[in-house]
């Protein structure tokens, strides 16, 4: 004689609530547009751009901003707006690139360091601090002195630099969940610890980190172009946005446009990124709750 | 009914709806409560019968999105709906004060005892000594040993029960003409529970207060209330003197709940009586009855009119046709 | 009857501070005793109630035979395999037949999972190929009651009583033998406790379960257990057949319990305070019988002298100096 509950239409939260909730917010589309279109141009670069990024004409040099040239031409003729472009190129792969690997490191190791023994979680913090001790721009620049400049050194160094930021939030929310009820139900199933780490902690402790890497993604945007403006960065003739205001800076004197072509999309790139990370804060945080 | 004069709280016809995302939440509807002076009003309900939002709205503690589309409230003969700010100051803490549920999460974590309890009578202008001796003296009437020194300890440096009389104690150093009490014992074991519903009922006495009492718990509010409303999906569905209600109910609703409380069964057999069904979704209300859906006794009337409040007598009606029938 | 689970002077110990703290406090022993010595036996298709108040060491009891936590001595013994001291491999195939369900229904379910994941979850802790997922969620959900249209829900989506029959069902999912209920009611409407007490009832007939049901809550107890032990601080002071014990309940304690439950009638209203006081911290345990700072038929004996848990007549168990006789010695005005 089971006694059947009348079922009550299970209102089924729609899958991409998120995504609508972003659209309404005005910050959120904002935000939403400028980094669509920052990545649309930089994956499309080849078929938008004019000209390659190599591709000198010494005789059109220092041109101001001209129907052939949208954002005139740099110091050795080449075609600045199209140089823009593939610097997008690199700032996005660097920052996308550098941003995901510290993620899966970081939430991984403090969970490690919240869910594991108690030496453990001492190592890793120890480890942690002293790594965060360290200013980024500092380590950075010694490492490329030894290692020598490329994209790999610096998505390496910004990696190793924010893994510990990722590590330490992810930590504190293991730590909080460890002994929440529904770990202890899972753990009384006989889930081991690698499901109970992968398959119940990480999916509650994620929402703020991905804000979080949202919110660096300019921010290592900044410190490559801030190294490759040093010529730490990457090796020329591979444009970023850096190395563009870095020769922008030396030639001022001969044409501005070089400085605005390399610190426009900086700018707006910024701006992009952290307007939708802030949208995206205030959605998931206070996380979408049952009504009533 | 009592006398008018006699009444300290009067709420008539309440309703209180709330605006969200789904429709609006009709979460009170045609609500008629009454508290005479030194009386003690039970307030039962499971959960979704509105308690909670009928003692925010004595409170005018309703969140923003909430509105009182028609009724009265009245406390000491003045119109709480309509008053301010500097009205609504006197009223809370001083006329009316409240116990809840957690003791826990009730008081700071970060400031003595002492100083939050002193911290409530900051509209007196006497000296700290004064008012420390005031605190000691209530800690003392709710039988807390060592007082005077426990003034100085954290909220965790006490045990739950404990707590839970550090808020009745706060709660009546005002002096307050109602005490509200929304499921004062619910996080305490059993034997506190039984000495913190004994206290009340001592303090009771030396305070000549009202207390609205707030509980799911059927024993607790015949222990202690002279009155007892019982309320269902945000209506009134009985209220009445306490035996009248323990010993003659009129609505299905109220009958079946007595019938589940499983300490009133004493034969066990194999299976518990429950209300089938569940409470109705108060955005999309049904027709008719509140209750009709899940009352055994629910006839074609019910499903297509609601049901006004019928007397049984001077002071007990219910709302139900078989009332108003029989 | 064959016992299914037996416990023999199982005692759970808890650090409270580390060494070094401890030396620097003074604290010459630095630990509680959450369980001390405690010995029942469980045997298929019967219920055993774990009766007590907050620090009587029944969820920790709960726990230590699940292997939540680590019991430091004594024995408990699931179809006379040893489980204390086994390790994690062995222990995971114990926990097939032997199953737990938490306190509050809607948090012991992980939040960002659906019914349907949640339900399926132990069959793949386990591994158990060949079965047809859906089909089996299918079968759970019916047995609890619940529509199959539940499957997509997430927890903050369910209410108590949903949630508490979600917890059920994946508790029952391995058809285990044993299951530890922890609080089945809590936070559950009175209307709504009936339908998960007969649930619970009708499946232990169907399928021969054992329950050993953790609550403070007297009545439900009452219906749904064959036999009860009463626990403080840690040990049990009684245990028996629980109409019987209702009806000449043997430990002050167990009268004080009994007593402090309210009755629904106005007209039986306690004028008397049974049990005053509150429960001692466990790192200072009374002397001589524990119970003796509360205990208002206390003796000089009690101060200086622990009772012995004995059997006070046939099938019950008391930890007292003065059990009541026959009659109850009615305190209660």
């Amino acid at each position: 004689m089971a006694s059947v509950e009348l079922a009550a239409e299970i209102r089924r939260e729609p899958r991409f609530a998120w995504l609508r909730a972003l659209l309404r917010n005005p910050l959120g589309c904002v935000g939403l547009t400028m980094v669509v279109l920052i990545i649309f141009s930089a994956v499309a670069a080849d078929l938008i751009a004019p000209y390659s990024y190599k591709a000198l004409d010494v005789k059109a040099r220092f041109s101001e901003p001209t129907m052939a040239h949208i954002f005139g031409t740099d110091n050795l003729g080449r075609d600045t707006f199209s140089r823009t472009l593939y610097g997008g190129r690199v700032a996005l792969s660097v920052a996308l690139i550098a941003v995901s690997m510290s993620l899966v490191v970081g939430v991984t190791l403090g969970m490690l360091a919240g869910y594991g023994p108690r030496r453990l979680d001492n190592f890793l913090l120890l480890i942690f601090d002293s790594v965060r001790a360290f200013p980024t721009i500092m380590f950075a620049l010694a490492v490329i002195t030894v290692v020598g400049p490329s994209i790999n050194t610096v998505i390496g160094v910004v990696v190793i630099t924010t893994v510990p930021g990722y590590a330490r939030i992810a930590r504190t929310q293991t730590l909080a969940l460890k002994n929440t009820e529904f770990i202890l139900a899972e753990r009384a199933l006989g889930a081991g610890t690698l499901r109970v780490m992968f398959s119940h902690i990480v999916p509650n402790v994620i929402a703020p980190l991905l804000i979080l890497a949202s919110m660096d993604i300019p921010v290592v945007i900044t410190i490559e172009a801030g190294l490759s403006f040093l010529g730490m960065g990457v090796k020329p003739p591979t444009p970023s946005w850096g190395s563009i205001l870095s020769d922008g800076y030396s030639f001022i004197r001969d044409t501005p446009w070089m400085v605005i072509a390399g610190g426009i999309p900086l700018i707006f790139t910024t701006v992009g990124f952290t307007f939708l990370g802030e949208a995206l804060r205030d959605i998931f945080d206070p996380k979408l709750k049952k009504e009533g | 009914m009592a006398d008018a004069t006699d009444n300290l709280l009067e709420v008539r016809d309440l309703a209180v709806e709330f605006r969200t995302a789904r429709g609006t939440v009709r979460a009170l509807r045609h609500v008629d409560l009454t508290v005479p002076k030194n009386k003690v009003v039970g307030i039962v309900g499971e959960s979704g019968c509105g308690k909670s939002t009928l003692i925010n709205t004595l409170l005018r503690l309703l969140a923003p999105n909430a509105a009182v589309p028609n009724g009265t409230v009245h406390f000491q003969g003045r119109d709480v709906l309509a008053m301010n700010e500097t009205e609504l100051n006197q009223l809370r803490g001083q006329l009316v004060s409240m116990v809840f549920q957690d003791p826990m999460t009730a008081l700071n974590p970060v400031i003595k005892i002492g100083k939050q309890m002193t911290d409530i009578l900051y509209r007196d202008r006497q000296s700290l000594s004064a008012k420390r001796d005031r605190a000691s003296e209530m800690l003392r009437l709710v039988g807390i040993p060592d007082a005077t020194d426990r003034l100085n300890n954290y909220p965790h440096e006490f045990s739950g029960g404990m707590r839970q009389r550090i808020c009745i104690a706060m709660a009546l150093m005002m002096n307050p003409a109602l005490l509200i009490a929304d499921e004062p014992t619910t996080a305490l074991d059993v034997t506190l529970e039984a000495q913190v519903i004994h206290l009340i009922r001592e303090l009771r006495s030396s305070f000549q207060c009202s207390i609205l009492f707030v509980s799911h718990n059927l024993g607790l509010i015949a222990e202690l209330c002279d009155e007892v409303v019982v309320m269902y999906a945000g209506e009134v569905v009985e209220q009445g003197n306490v035996r009248d209600l323990f010993h003659n109910a009129q609505h299905p609703y109220t009958k079946m709940l007595l019938e589940c409380d499983p300490s009133r069964i004493t034969e066990v057999g194999p299976e518990l009586p429950t209300i089938p069904g569940t409470v109705p979704d108060l955005i999309e209300l049904p027709s008719g009855c509140i209750f009709s859906p899940r009352c055994p006794k629910s006839f074609e009337e019910c499903q297509r009119k609601s049901p006004d409040t019928y007397a049984i007598h001077e002071q007990h009606s219910a709302r139900c046709f078989l009332t108003r029938d029989a | 009857m064959p016992e299914l689970l037996t416990a023999n002077n199982v005692r759970v110990r808890f650090r409270t501070e580390g060494a070094v703290e401890a030396k620097f406090k003074g604290i010459a022993d630095p630990f509680i005793d959450a369980v001390m010595e405690v010995s029942f036996s469980l045997a298929k298709g019967e219920t055993l109630g774990l009766v007590g108040e907050s620090g009587s060491g029944k969820t920790t009891l709960g726990r230590a035979i699940i292997g939540l936590v680590e019991a430091q001595s004594g024995s408990i013994r699931f179809e006379g395999k040893e489980l204390i001291g086994l390790p994690a491999k062995a222990y995971k195939a114990v926990r097939r037949e032997v199953a737990m369900m938490f306190q509050d229904p809607v948090a012991s379910l992980s939040p960002r999972k659906t019914v349907r994941n949640l339900i399926i979850e132990p069959f793949k802790i386990h591994a158990i190929a060949n079965r047809d997922h859906d089909q089996e969620v299918e079968r759970l959900l019916e047995m609890v009651g619940l529509s199959n249209a539940y499957k997509g829900a997430y927890p903050h989506q369910l209410s108590g009583g949903q949630a508490r029959r979600v917890g059920i069902a994946r508790a029952l999912a391995l058809r285990p033998k044993v299951i530890i209920a922890d609080e089945p009611t809590a936070g559950l409407d009175v209307s709504v406790q009936g339908e998960v007490l007969n649930l619970l009832k009708r499946l232990q007939a169907e399928q021969g379960l054992s329950y050993l049901v953790i609550t403070h809550n007297l009545p439900v107890v009452r219906h749904l257990s064959d036999r009860l032990a009463i626990m403080y601080l840690g040990r049990f002071v009684e245990m028996g057949n629980t109409a019987a014990i209702f009806q000449r309940p043997a430990h002050p304690y167990t009268l004080g319990l009994l007593a402090a439950v309210p009755e629904p009638d106005p007209d039986k209203r306690r004028d008397k305070l049974e049990l005053q006081g509150e429960i001692p911290s466990l790192r200072n345990r009374p002397t001589g019988c524990e119970f003796h700072t509360r205990c208002p038929f206390a003796q000089d004996k009690c101060l200086h002298e622990a009772p012995v848990y004995k059997e006070v007549e046939p099938g019950r168990f008391a930890s007292c100096h003065f059990p009541f006789p026959d009659a109850q010695t009615a305190v209660i005005s």
